[in-house]
């Protein structure tokens, strides 16, 4: 409690310094939510999401500063993406284009697919800045540690208080007959990387301390939601 | 004084929240003679809607669609006036932005891309598209500059502060036999594009439009003696997490 008060408090901190030096001030939030068939909630968690990894910085750079996605090497200085297997990918440009606001682009999954977008895990394995994947990604379906994995919600839009945010919701139902533990969400991004190629790159990856319990029967609904503050 | 205050609060907030903290800066050198004319560094807080816009429609995977420009919606509006809308993000896709007449980098000659100069003095606002006052014009005549293509995209790691910069840099020459005077204001046009369709035969589909990102203002107006050469560079900034 003491600890979401003090991110708040610096939230706030951060919001008034950007808005006096006119700079773009980026935040995101994680709502998990697990509710059974009878509509109890069993776990409801609202956080501030403070992982953002490599990938997502360097989009914002070559957005904002126009430098190309072309280092050929993966750390510090270096701009480039890494897909959700590993491997470096590199070019004249990296981001979102096309549809992105129906199923199968951008942050938007279709049903039973957990290539990208809003995608959980039951790995417990430390925050990284260089995470690029999920530590155990939660297979998809009814069987034995199983979930069905439902197409992303249509995005919400919104603008209050010179925040223009994007919400990014999924629901995933247990229907494997035991419990299952929730250790990690995370955000994949269909990148557009040719006219005719795209590959998957984590956004954000975060994790659930302590894991959370999906019952039998319970669904999971995930939000992230993903603001931008604008100056007056 | 302020402002240095907000920038140390910004740096460690960002850095204990995992946020990403964006800065420009902005220099402005004029030489003749190999003497130094003006020479002033300073903090830009002149990003326009338009710059918000497109980092919010990658940032977010948002469609740039909205038929009105303004507070709560993302579109562009382009050096013209008019909006820039699709039914895709804003984004620099397909070009090269390292390349000259991509991205920030106006190549020679060209006054509607890169950094531009004005004559205008009105004030910095963020729904600014343009210059306030006049361009100044390329060419070797009578009030105009000689614009140079832009320099090659410079990134610099500071490891110490954790920021990745890109340096955006452009000369003008005045070879104009007379002084300019009055210049007054400074702005990066960026093209950007919205990229809708591709195929396989017919390559890419999108429409690029040139958009103001940041419009500086100069303290006070300056005039450009005959055979003075001016350098802008905007350097745009992003502090990483450890």
């Amino acid at each position: 409690m003491i600890r979401q008060f003090i991110d708040e408090l610096q939230g706030w901190l951060l919001k008034k310094s950007s808005l006096q030096l006119h700079v773009p001030h980026i935040a995101m939030y994680l709502d998990l939510e697990v509710r059974m068939p009878e509509g109890d909630t069993t776990q409801h968690r609202h956080q501030r999401s403070k992982s953002f990894v490599r990938n997502a910085y360097n989009l914002f750079f070559h957005t904002i500063a126009g430098y190309p996605m072309n280092d050929g090497t993966w750390g510090d200085g270096y701009i480039n993406m890494k897909n959700t297997g590993g491997s470096l990918s590199s070019g004249s440009y990296r981001g979102f284009c096309f549809g992105v606001d129906s199923n199968g682009q951008g942050f938007l999954s279709p049903g039973s697919a957990n290539d990208f977008g809003i995608v959980v895990g039951t790995g417990t394995g430390a925050e990284s800045f260089d995470s690029y994947a999920l530590g155990t990604k939660i297979a998809i379906g009814n069987g034995t540690g199983q979930l069905y994995t439902l197409r992303s919600e249509d995005p919400v839009d919104s603008y209050i208080s010179l925040t223009k945010e994007r919400t990014l919701v999924r629901y995933f139902n247990n229907n494997s007959g035991s419990t299952i533990s929730l250790g990690e969400v995370g955000l994949i991004g269909r990148v557009i990387t040719g006219g005719d190629s795209s590959m998957y790159a984590l956004f954000s990856r975060d994790l659930v301390t302590p894991a959370i319990s999906i019952y039998d029967k319970a669904q999971l609904k995930v939000t992230y939601t993903i603001s931008l503050v604008y100056p007056s | 004084m302020i402002d240095y205050i907000a920038d140390k609060i910004a740096r460690k907030t960002a850095h204990n929240l995992h946020l990403p903290y964006i800065e420009a800066h902005l220099e402005v050198e004029m030489t003749r003679d190999g003497k130094s004319l003006l020479h002033k560094r300073q903090r830009s807080k002149s990003f326009v809607r338009n710059a918000y816009n497109v980092l919010f429609s990658q940032a977010s995977a948002s469609e740039a669609d909205d038929t009105t420009f303004g507070a709560g919606y993302v579109n562009v509006k382009t050096i013209t006036g008019t909006i820039g809308k699709r039914d895709t993000p804003v984004s620099w896709i397909p070009n090269d932005v390292s390349s000259l007449g991509n991205g920030f980098r106006g190549d020679e000659g060209i006054s509607t891309h890169g950094i531009v100069l004005g004559l205008g003095t009105g004030a910095e606002s963020f729904e600014d598209y343009y210059l306030s006052g006049a361009v100044i014009p390329n060419g070797n005549g009578s009030g105009q500059l000689n614009y140079n293509p832009t320099e090659a995209l410079t990134k610099v790691w500071s490891a110490g502060t954790r920021t990745l910069s890109n340096s955006i840099k452009r000369y003008f020459n005045n070879n104009s036999g007379g002084q300019i005077n009055g210049w007054g204001e400074i702005i990066l046009i960026g093209k950007v594009n919205f990229a809708y369709s591709y195929g396989t035969l017919s390559g890419w589909y999108y429409d690029a439009y040139s958009v103001v990102f940041s419009r500086d203002l100069l303290p006070s107006s300056v005039n450009i003696p005959d055979k003075a050469q001016i350098k802008i560079v905007y350097t745009i900034s992003l502090v990483y997490p450890s």
